[in-house]
C-alpha cells in the first residue's frame, strides 16, 4: 500500500483505477486458486494410479463430485453469512429416508417434493433461532441435526428402505455419456453464481454476510439473508440426499455422515472466508470435484473405508489449513516467502488494540 | 536518561494500510510523571500498548527493569514492576472483581487465596473504594472497571505506572483523588507515563512530555518550557484556523429540517432539539452521559419515546431501515464494525445503500457502478491504487472519505456522524471538516458527536452538552469554545458523582459462583422428578439393576461434558470427544484378556492416546489458527478411521475378573460414577478457585482482554484441548466397564449428548463461564431421560428430539431473560 501518514495538504489527486490489470483480476479470484489444485490433481493422478484420468474412472467419480458440490453450495451460503451448518448429516439423511421410503409407497414427484421441502422447514428452524435469538450456528444446528436425526429413527424405525426404481434409473442415467447428476449440479451452481454476482438480491446478500452491523445501519434488514441461507442450506442438503437415495438404492440410516466434512472442506478449499462475505459458489464446486477426485485416488490404493477416511481426513486437513494460511491474501503468500516462517496469530495483534 | 525505568526505542508499529508508530523513542525517568500527548489515532495507546505487552511492534526495543527486549509478555511485563490503566478497562467480563484483580497482579504480590477476599476488601477500603469483590465485571459501571483496575496496579506496588487517558470516565474529585495517589506514588520514585489529552492536567502533574502526531514524535522536553498554547500547536500540527472552514452565515430563515421532540431512550431523556438546513450540531459531554445513546436513537437504534420530524413529517425510529429511507444517513464511531464492509472492494463500499440504483434493471452493471463511484469520491482525494481495492487495506482517513462520499451518494436530509475524525491523520482531517461544511452548505442538517472539544469548537453552529442524559448546556455563536463545552461537561459531573466512596450498593443476585450449583440443584430436581414419575409408570424403573446400570451411563456423560465444558470455557468446541470415546473402547479392548497388571497399562496407554489427540486439537487451533470446530472435525474423522482399522467389527471383551472388578459398586453407587463425581468436583475447583481457571475464563469471556491481563489465550487452548482429550478418553474408558467391547462406531452421540449437558448445565455456549457440578448433575439427568424412555414406552427418536430441544430451549432461555432485563433497564 501506498498510503503516506505524512499527509500534506496538497495530496496529489490522481484518480485511481477501476480495477486491477485483467491478470491479476483473475488472479485474485478465489475460485482460481481452487481450479489451480484441481488441475494439479488430475495432472498427477496418473502418476499416482494409471486408470485414475481414463473415462470410465472420471464418469464414476463425477456423481459424487456433483453430491458433494450440492451440498457445499448450502454450505457456502450459510459461511457466507458468517456461520457453519452442521446439520447436513441430519438433512442429507433424513432427505434420503423419505425419498426412498416414501417414493414406493405414494406418488415419487410428491414423495421427493416433501423430502426437500419438509426437511427443509428444520433449516429454517434453525435459521428463526440463530437470526432472532443470536445464538451460535454451531450450537444450533447441532441441536437442529439432533432433530432431524430423531425424525430420521422414527419415521425408519430403524430400517433402510429400498429407493423407487424411477428414481434409482434416473440417478445413474447418463447424457452424451456425462452422468446426469453432473449437470443437476452445474445447473444448481450456475443459478446461485448469478444470484450471488449480479443480482440486487445477491449483493445485499454479501454485505450482510460481511458485516450485519454496517449492513443494519444503511438500512437493510439482516434476518431474511440469514435465515434464508440456513433454509436453502437444508434444503440443498435433502436435494443430495434424494439424489443419493437414488444412486446408493439402498441409503443407509447415517448415509449424511459422509457429507459434513467435505460440505465444509469444499467451501474452504473453493476459497470462500470462513469470516463470511463475498463466496465464490463455482470455487465450492471446483473443490467438490477435488475432494471426489482425491477419493477416487485413494480408493484405488485401499478398498478398506476406514484407511480411506484417515488419508481423506489428513489430506483435507492439510488442505485447509493452506488455503486458510494462504488467506486469500497475497500480501501473506509474500510474507511467507520473505521470512519462511508463518506470522504467529496474536489475539492482541488487532486493531482494536487503537482505540 | 540514566535513570530511565522504561525506554521505548526505534518502535515501528503498522496496521493494515495505517504506521500507527514510525520510529518513536521514548524515555520514562524515575519519579516523574511523563505525559504522552497527541490526538486521537495519534499512536498514543499503540505506544504504550507495546510497552505493556498487549501489542507487538514491528521493529524497535523496550527497555523495562534493565533488560531490553524486542517484545514482551504481558504477563513478563507485570511480573517486572509495569502496571496498566487502560483507556478502556481490560477486564474480562465473567470474571468477578476478586478474580480480576488476583489474575492482574503479578506472582509476588499475590496473597492467598484463602483470605483473598478480605485482603481485597481491605486494600478497597484504604483507597476509599466501596466495592463488592464478589461482583461481576459485566454487572459493573465502566466508572467503577476504571477503578478497580487503578486499585489493582497500585496493589501491585509497580515501578512503573502508565495511565492511558484515565480521568475520561472519572470526576473532578476522584481525579482529585487520583493525582494524590500519583504524588505518594512519585515520592516512592515510581515512574508514571501519562497519556491525555487535556492539556491542564498535563500542566498540573507531568514533568516531562512527548508528543506524537500520526505516529511520530513532534516534539519532547520539559513541560515547564511550554505554555498551554505552544502545547496545542504541537498536537494539532497547526493553527485552528486553518484547519477549520468558515461556520454557516447567520442563520438562514428557514423550516426547521430536523426536530427532535421528547427523544428518551436507555441512557437519556426527554430531549429535544431543532436544526435548520445547512447548520452543523455537536453533542457533548464527558464519555457515559447519553449523548452517544441519543445520536444512535436517532440513527433508528433503540429509543423508546419521543418523535423525530424530517421536513415536518414524522420518521419512525423503530429500526435503521425507517431512518434511513427517510434521507437520515448515520456514520458510527466503530467504522470497522458498524460501518464498513471490511474485506469488500472500494465500490462495493460506496454502492453499498446505492443499490437500486446502481442496478435500474436489477442486474449488476459494473461500468454504471465504477461511475458512480467516481461521482461519489469526487473532490475527497480517496487514496486507493484501485476502485477494486478493499476497503480495509485504506488508511484510516480514506476509509473514512469512503463512508462520507457514501452517505453523499444517497443524498440525505440528515448526517448523523459519530467520531468523524477518530484515527484520521491531520492532512484528512482538514478535508473532512471541508467535506462536512460543504455538505451542510447544500442544505443538509448535520449532527457531529466528538470528544474533541477543539474539533466541536472549530466545526459547529451549535453544541449540545450532556449530562446524566439530558441537556446540560446549548452553546451557540461565539460561546461554542472548547473552554466553555469542557468547562460545562466537567462541572456537570460534580453533581452526578459526589465522592469516590459513592459505590451505589447494587441488589445482591446469585453470586455468579454459586449460580451454577442452583442450576445443578434444578437439574437433580428435575432428575428426581422424571425418575418417580417414571416409576409410576412401571415399577422396575428403580430396580438395583437398572438404577445401577443408569448411574454407570450417567458417569459417561458427565465425563464426556467435562470435556466439553473445558473447550466450550475457553471459547471453542471439540467435535471429536465421541471420536476419542471410540478409540479408547477398542484401545482398552486390546488388554481386556490379560491380568489386571496388563489392563492398567491398557488404561494408561488409553488415557495417552486421548491426550495425544487433545495434543493435535489444540496445536491446530493455537498454531494453525483453524477454527476449532473444522480442527476437530477433521480429527474426528481420522480417529474413528484409526479406530476402525484396529478394530474393523466390535470385540475384544473383558475377562469377567476385570469386568467384575471394574464393575465394583460402593453401597450400590458404581466406582466409576464416584470417579466421575470426583473428577467433577476436582474440575469444579480448578476452574473456580484456581489461577489456571481464572485463566481459563478469561480466555474464553474476551481473547483480547484476556490477554491484556497478562493471560497466555492460546496456552488456555491448548491446555483445554489437552484436557477435554484425557476426559474424553476417560469416559471412553467407562463405557468399556459397561460394554465390555471395543467397538469403533459406538460414541458418535455422545459430541451431541456432550453439547447439550453443557447447554442445560447454564455454561456460556460462548465461552467465559461454566459449572462442573451443574454438568455432573446434568449428565445424570440425560441419562435419566434416555433411560427413562424404554420404561415409558417412547422410541428412541424421543432421545434425539429431546436433546434437540433441550438445547435450543436452554439455550434461548437466558437470552430472554437478557432482552427482559435490558427492557427493564430502560424503563
Amino acid at each position: 500500500m501506498s498510503e503516506q501518514t505524512t499527509t500534506s495538504t496538497a495530496a496529489p489527486r490522481t484518480a485511481p483505477a477501476d480495477r486491477r490489470s485483467a491478470v491479476s483480476e483473475v488472479l485474485s479470484w478465489p475460485g482460481t486458486r481452487a481450479l489451480i489444485a484441481v488441475l494439479a490433481l488430475f495432472a498427477v493422478s496418473p502418476l499416482i494410479a494409471i486408470g485414475s484420468v481414463s473415462p470410465t474412472a472420471i464418469v464414476s467419480m463425477l456423481p459424487f463430485a456433483a453430491l458433494i458440490a450440492i451440498v457445499a453450495v448450502g454450505q457456502t451460503l450459510v459461511i457466507q453469512q458468517g456461520g457453519l451448518d452442521l446439520s447436513i448429516p441430519g438433512a442429507v439423511t433424513l432427505g434420503a429416508l423419505i425419498a426412498a421410503k416414501f417414493g414406493t409407497e405414494w406418488d415419487l414427484a410428491t414423495a421427493i417434493v416433501v423430502a426437500i421441502v419438509g426437511t427443509s422447514v428444520f433449516g429454517l428452524l434453525s435459521g428463526i433461532v440463530i437470526a432472532y435469538f443470536g445464538l451460535p450456528p454451531l450450537v444450533v444446528t447441532i441441536a437442529s441435526n439432533a432433530l432431524m436425526i430423531g425424525a430420521v429413527q422414527a419415521i425408519s424405525g430403524g430400517f433402510s428402505e429400498q429407493s423407487a426404481k424411477a428414481l434409482s434409473d434416473f440417478a445413474l442415467s447418463r447424457l452424451w455419456g456425462i452422468p446426469v447428476l453432473a449437470f443437476f449440479a452445474v445447473g444448481i451452481v450456475i443459478i446461485v453464481h448469478i444470484v450471488l454476482k449480479l443480482t440486487r438480491l445477491g449483493r445485499r446478500f454479501e454485505l450482510v454476510g460481511e458485516n450485519p452491523r454496517s449492513a443494519a445501519n444503511i438500512g437493510i434488514s439482516t434476518r431474511g439473508y440469514v435465515i434464508s441461507s440456513y433454509w436453502l442450506a437444508t434444503m440443498l442438503g435433502a436435494t443430495t440426499g434424494v439424489l443419493l437415495a437414488g444412486l446408493l438404492r439402498l441409503p443407509t440410516l447415517t448415509a449424511g455422515n459422509d457429507y459434513l466434512l467435505p460440505s465444509i472442506a469444499a467451501v474452504v478449499l473453493g476459497g470462500t472466508a470462513l469470516t463470511g462475505g463475498k463466496g465464490s459458489v463455482i470455487g465450492t464446486a471446483l473443490g467438490a470435484l477435488f475432494l471426489a477426485q482425491l477419493g477416487q485416488l485413494v480408493q484405488t490404493f485401499t478398498q478398506a473405508t476406514a484407511v480411506q477416511n484417515i488419508v481423506q481426513a489428513l489430506i483435507i486437513g492439510v488442505g485447509i489449513v493452506a488455503q486458510l494460511q494462504l488467506g486469500g491474501s497475497s500480501a501473506r503468500l509474500k510474507g511467507l516467502m520473505r521470512r519462511s516462517a508463518v506470522p504467529t496469530p496474536n489475539t492482541s495483534d488487532s486493531m482494536r488494540s487503537e482505540k | 536518561m540514566m535513570d530511565a525505568a522504561l525506554t521505548l526505542t526505534g518502535i515501528t508499529k503498522t496496521y493494515p494500510g495505517v504506521r500507527a508508530l514510525d520510529d518513536v523513542s521514548v524515555s520514562v525517568e524515575r519519579g516523574k510523571v511523563h505525559a504522552v500527548l497527541g490526538e486521537n489515532g495519534a499512536g498514543k495507546s499503540t505506544l504504550v500498548g507495546i510497552a505493556a505487552g498487549s501489542v507487538v511492534p514491528d521493529s524497535g526495543t523496550i527497555g523495562l527493569g534493565g533488560e531490553q527486549f524486542a517484545r514482551i509478555q504481558p504477563r513478563a511485563a507485570r511480573e517486572r514492576g509495569l502496571a496498566i490503566v487502560y483507556q478502556i478497562p481490560a477486564l474480562a467480563p465473567s470474571l468477578t472483581v476478586l478474580d480480576a484483580v488476583l489474575l492482574l497482579l503479578p506472582e509476588s504480590k499475590r496473597p492467598k487465596r484463602r483470605g483473598a477476599g478480605e485482603w481485597l476488601t481491605r486494600h478497597f477500603e484504604k483507597l476509599g473504594l466501596r466495592i463488592d469483590p464478589a461482583a461481576t465485571i459485566s454487572s459493573l459501571s465502566l466508572r467503577e472497571a476504571h477503578l478497580i483496575e487503578i486499585a489493582a496496579a497500585l496493589a501491585s506496588e509497580p515501578s512503573v505506572l502508565v495511565l492511558d487517558e484515565p480521568t475520561e470516565a472519572l470526576g473532578p474529585e476522584e481525579t482529585r483523588w487520583l493525582f494524590d495517589r500519583i504524588e505518594e506514588l512519585l515520592a516512592q520514585d515510581v515512574a508514571i507515563v501519562y497519556i491525555t489529552h487535556r492539556i491542564p492536567e498535563v500542566v498540573e502533574i507531568a514533568t516531562d512530555l512527548t508528543v506524537l502526531r500520526d505516529g511520530k514524535v513532534v516534539g519532547r522536553g520539559v513541560v515547564a518550557d511550554y505554555t498551554e498554547d505552544q502545547i496545542v500547536e504541537l498536537i494539532v500540527g497547526r493553527s485552528l484556523e486553518t484547519t477549520f472552514p468558515d461556520k454557516a452565515a447567520n442563520a438562514p430563515e428557514d423550516e426547521p429540517l430536523l426536530e427532535v421532540l421528547e427523544l428518551s431512550g436507555p441512557g437519556f431523556s426527554n430531549i429535544s432539539l431543532s436544526l435548520l438546513p445547512g447548520q452543523i450540531i455537536g453533542l457533548a459531554g464527558v464519555e457515559g452521559n447519553g449523548q452517544r445513546e441519543f445520536l444512535r436513537a436517532l440513527g433508528g437504534h433503540g429509543s423508546t419515546s419521543g418523535r423525530m420530524l424530517v421536513r415536518g413529517e414524522e420518521v419512525s425510529l423503530r429500526n435503521p431501515r425507517s431512518t434511513t429511507r427517510a434521507g437520515v444517513a448515520f456514520l458510527p464511531g466503530d467504522r470497522i464494525g458498524k460501518a464498513m464492509f471490511g474485506k469488500m472492494s472500494v465500490r462495493e463500499n460506496v454502492m453499498a445503500p446505492s443499490i437500486d440504483e446502481a442496478m435500474p434493471t436489477g442486474f449488476a452493471d459494473r461500468r454504471r457502478e465504477y461511475r458512480m463511484t467516481r461521482e461519489a469520491v469526487d473532490g475527497l482525494a480517496v487514496k486507493t491504487p484501485t476502485l477494486e481495492t478493499p476497503v480495509m487495506a485504506l488508511s484510516g482517513g480514506s476509509q473514512q472519505k469512503v463512508l462520507l462520499a457514501r452517505a453523499r451518494l444517497g443524498n440525505p436530509r440528515v448526517l448523523l456522524v459519530e467520531d468523524p475524525t477518530q484515527g484520521v491523520d491531520a492532512g484528512a482531517r482538514v478535508e473532512i471538516y471541508a467535506f462536512l461544511r460543504a455538505l451542510a452548505d447544500s442544505g443538509v442538517a448535520v449532527v457531529v458527536l466528538s470528544t474533541d472539544a477543539v474539533e466541536l469548537e472549530g466545526l459547529c453552529d451549535r453544541v449540545i452538552v450532556f449530562s446524566r442524559g439530558q441537556v446540560q448546556a446549548t452553546l451557540t455563536g461565539t460561546d461554542v469554545t472548547e473552554r466553555a463545552i469542557t468547562g460545562a461537561a466537567v462541572l456537570s459531573t460534580t453533581g452526578s458523582v459526589r465522592t469516590v466512596d459513592a459505590v451505589p450498593s447494587r441488589k445482591r443476585r446469585i453470586p455468579p459462583a454459586l449460580r451454577g450449583e442452583v442450576q445443578a440443584g434444578v437439574l437433580v430436581f428435575l432428575t428426581i422428578a422424571l425418575g418417580i414419575a417414571t416409576t409410576f409408570v412401571s415399577s422396575a424403573f428403580v430396580s438395583p439393576l437398572n438404577i445401577s446400570q443408569l448411574l454407570a451411563g450417567a458417569s459417561v456423560i458427565i465425563l464426556v461434558g467435562l470435556a466439553q465444558l473445558l473447550v466450550v470455557m475457553t471459547g471453542g468446541i471439540d467435535l471429536s470427544v465421541g471420536s476419542v470415546i471410540a478409540l479408547s473402547t477398542v484401545v482398552i479392548s486390546f488388554f481386556g484378556q490379560g491380568g489386571p497388571g496388563y489392563f492398567a497399562l491398557g488404561v494408561a496407554l488409553t488415557i495417552a492416546v486421548g491426550l495425544g489427540v487433545g495434543l493435535v486439537n489444540g496445536l491446530l487451533v493455537t498454531r494453525l489458527s483453524l477454527p476449532p470446530v473444522i480442527a476437530t472435525l477433521v480429527t474426528s474423522i481420522a480417529i474413528v478411521g484409526v479406530a476402525q482399522v484396529l478394530r474393523p467389527s466390535p470385540g475384544g471383551s473383558a475377562t469377567g475378573d476385570i469386568m467384575t472388578a471394574i464393575g465394583t459398586t460402593i453401597g450400590g453407587v458404581p466406582l466409576v460414577l464416584v470417579v466421575a463425581v470426583v473428577v467433577s468436583v476436582l474440575i469444579w475447583f480448578i476452574i473456580q478457585r484456581t489461577g489456571l481457571g481464572r485463566g481459563f475464563r478469561a480466555a474464553g469471556s474476551d481473547p483480547v482482554k484476556a490477554n491484556r491481563m497478562g493471560v497466555s489465550v492460546p496456552r488456555m487452548r491448548l491446555y483445554a484441548a489437552l484436557a477435554a482429550g484425557v476426559l474424553a478418553a476417560l469416559a471412553g474408558l467407562v463405557l468399556y466397564t459397561r460394554t465390555g467391547i471395543g467397538d469403533a462406531n459406538t460414541g458418535q452421540a455422545l459430541t451431541l449428548t456432550s453439547v447439550t449437558a453443557i447447554v442445560i448445565a447454564g455454561a456460556s455456549i460462548f465461552g467465559g463461564s461454566g459449572s462442573a457440578i451443574a454438568v455432573a448433575a446434568a449428565g445424570l439427568l440425560l441419562q435419566t431421560i434416555t433411560n427413562a424412555l424404554s420404561y415409558l414406552g417412547l422410541s428412541l427418536s424421543w432421545q434425539y428430539w429431546l436433546q434437540g430441544a433441550f438445547v435450543l430451549i436452554a439455550a434461548v432461555i437466558p437470552m430472554i431473560a437478557r432482552y427482559r432485563r435490558r427492557a427493564r433497564e430502560i424503563e
